[in-house]
């Protein structure tokens, strides 16, 4: 079997169709809406559209899922035991029924909320993170990078959950949540002992933690103020295995990515 | 036939067509029984994109006027691609309570006045309608949207599946459907409406 597996030979059926997330920030009606006095982007009930901006969040949730099953799948066979200790690769194992479990709950979840499996496109962002030819680079890069953005995805999901008195999404999300900050604290206690007297590989993979960390901030769609849809889930990361140095480092990025995203969207306007 | 007029005549953002829209419009008007001599205004807001749906449905002076997020029309997989059986729904969705309004909802407050939770429910009403024509639709998701505002309940459950086979519902006998739900629902009031309003939306667009 053929080890790093690219993206473009994932298994999808007819139902799946794949964009680039730069596509979709592009959007020259994103501009549009910026522009607009929509009130706080925080997930609530109360907030225009909830009921679609919900569906669409849990169709993005399964789907990554599924690419997370994929890409920790692939950490437990694309390694030897020469290149990374077979604990770790237990780690992923475990983590790959996690996600396995976590795919068939966002599917009943989706149904619950009336939404079919493709009925939105898929980004494969995630798994192409998942892709490093550097382990460790995955476990920053997937395990406290992609993974801390599951838990902040999945606590604002709970969140809205209990705001909207939906019981099965609030008890769900909750599950989901503690296996995420499991994964996540994998990545950092895994990054700690694989790199404890290589203070420079440590700092390469961080280095690519806080890129991928940026990319997923998504242009404002994370972060800590009613302008993000997704909130920083503090408590949870730290439980996980991050410092508040660290937290407050994510927090930084969050805010640069806004502002990067933000001021592309004038210049594309202006350009227009 | 039904006369209809689609705002914009020309879409820039979208891969939608006017005509189209108007085409299709005119038919269902036929088909939920909107009178010939009541022409319908459809107005489209092509800068909104998914998963920023929503709209309203008022008879202004005689005339059905019926708004539109483009997000109504997308078709989720294809970005700015028009979706012929969503909007097919959805136009007749509108069409159904903009019909309504001449009937049994003419002292049914606007659509801007509306709450979340009778807006949810007028939906269901007309969703359920819109699926006995024969055209795609989508229960379960509008019993979730029905769920979200009227409570996560069994008196709700009971509610919407009233509303959803019923072919029959005056405005006040919604109304009180929508007090029962929220009578056996535990939470507290909601803090403000939900649903993308045109008017909120345009003042700085």
């Amino acid at each position: 079997m053929k080890k790093i597996l690219p993206v473009e030979e994932l298994a999808r059926d007819s139902r799946f169709v794949r964009v680039q997330i730069q596509d979709a920030m592009l959007d020259p009606r994103q501009a549009k809406v910026a522009e607009r006095n929509t009130g706080s982007a925080k997930l609530q009930p109360e907030r225009p559209a909830a009921p679609d901006r919900a569906r669409q969040l849990m169709h993005g949730i399964f789907m990554g899922e599924l690419q997370a099953l994929e890409g920790a799948g692939r950490t437990t066979f694309d390694f030897d035991d020469e290149d990374v200790p077979f604990q770790l690769k237990l780690d992923m194992a475990r983590q790959s029924w996690d996600e396995s479990r976590h795919c068939e709950i966002s599917v009943k979840l989706a149904a619950h909320m009336g939404t079919e499996i493709g009925e939105f496109s898929e980004a494969t962002f995630l798994y192409e993170a998942a892709c490093a030819e550097d382990a460790l680079l995955r476990l920053t890069g997937v395990n406290r990078a992609l993974e801390g953005l599951a838990i902040d995805v999945f606590n604002t999901m709970k969140e809205f959950g209990d705001s909207s008195g939906d019981p099965v999404l609030a008890a769900c999300e909750d599950w989901m949540l503690a296996d995420e900050v499991t994964h996540v604290k994998m990545g950092s206690d895994w990054l700690r002992r694989l790199t404890e007297n290589d203070p420079e590989r440590r700092e390469r993979a961080l280095e690519f933690q806080r890129t991928v960390d940026k990319l997923f901030s998504l242009g404002g769609f994370r972060g800590e103020t009613d302008e993000n849809p997704i909130q920083l889930a503090r408590r949870f990361r730290q439980m996980a295995g991050f410092s508040t140095d660290e937290i407050d480092e994510l927090s930084e990025v969050t805010a640069e990515a806004q502002a990067e995203a933000e001021a592309m969207a004038t210049a594309e306007q202006q350009a227009s | 036939m039904a006369r209809v007029e689609v705002t914009p005549e020309q879409f820039t953002l979208v891969e939608y067509d006017g005509g189209v829209i108007a085409g299709i419009a005119e038919e269902l008007s036929t088909k939920v029984g909107l009178p010939d001599d009541v022409p319908v205004l459809i107005e489209i807001d092509e800068e909104l994109p998914l998963p920023l749906t929503g709209s309203t449905a008022d008879v202004v002076d005689g005339r059905a006027v019926l708004w539109f997020s483009g997000a109504d029309f997308e078709d989720g997989r294809h970005r700015a691609v028009f979706n012929d059986e969503l909007a097919r729904a959805e136009l007749a969705l509108g069409l159904y309570r903009a019909s309504d309004r001449l009937r049994g909802f003419v002292d049914a407050p606007a659509d801007e006045d509306l709450s979340d939770a009778q807006r949810a429910a007028w939906e269901a009403f007309a969703e359920g309608r819109v699926a006995r024509l024969g055209e795609y639709t989508r229960k379960v998701r509008r019993q979730y949207v029905f769920r979200l505002y009227n409570g996560f309940t069994d008196v709700a459950d009971d509610a919407f599946e009233r509303l959803w086979t019923a072919d029959r519902f005056t405005w006040s006998e919604l109304d009180a459907l929508c007090a029962e739900c929220k009578a056996a629902d535990p939470r507290p009031e909601p803090k403000q409406r939900s649903a993308i309003r045109k008017e909120t939306l345009r003042a700085q667009g």
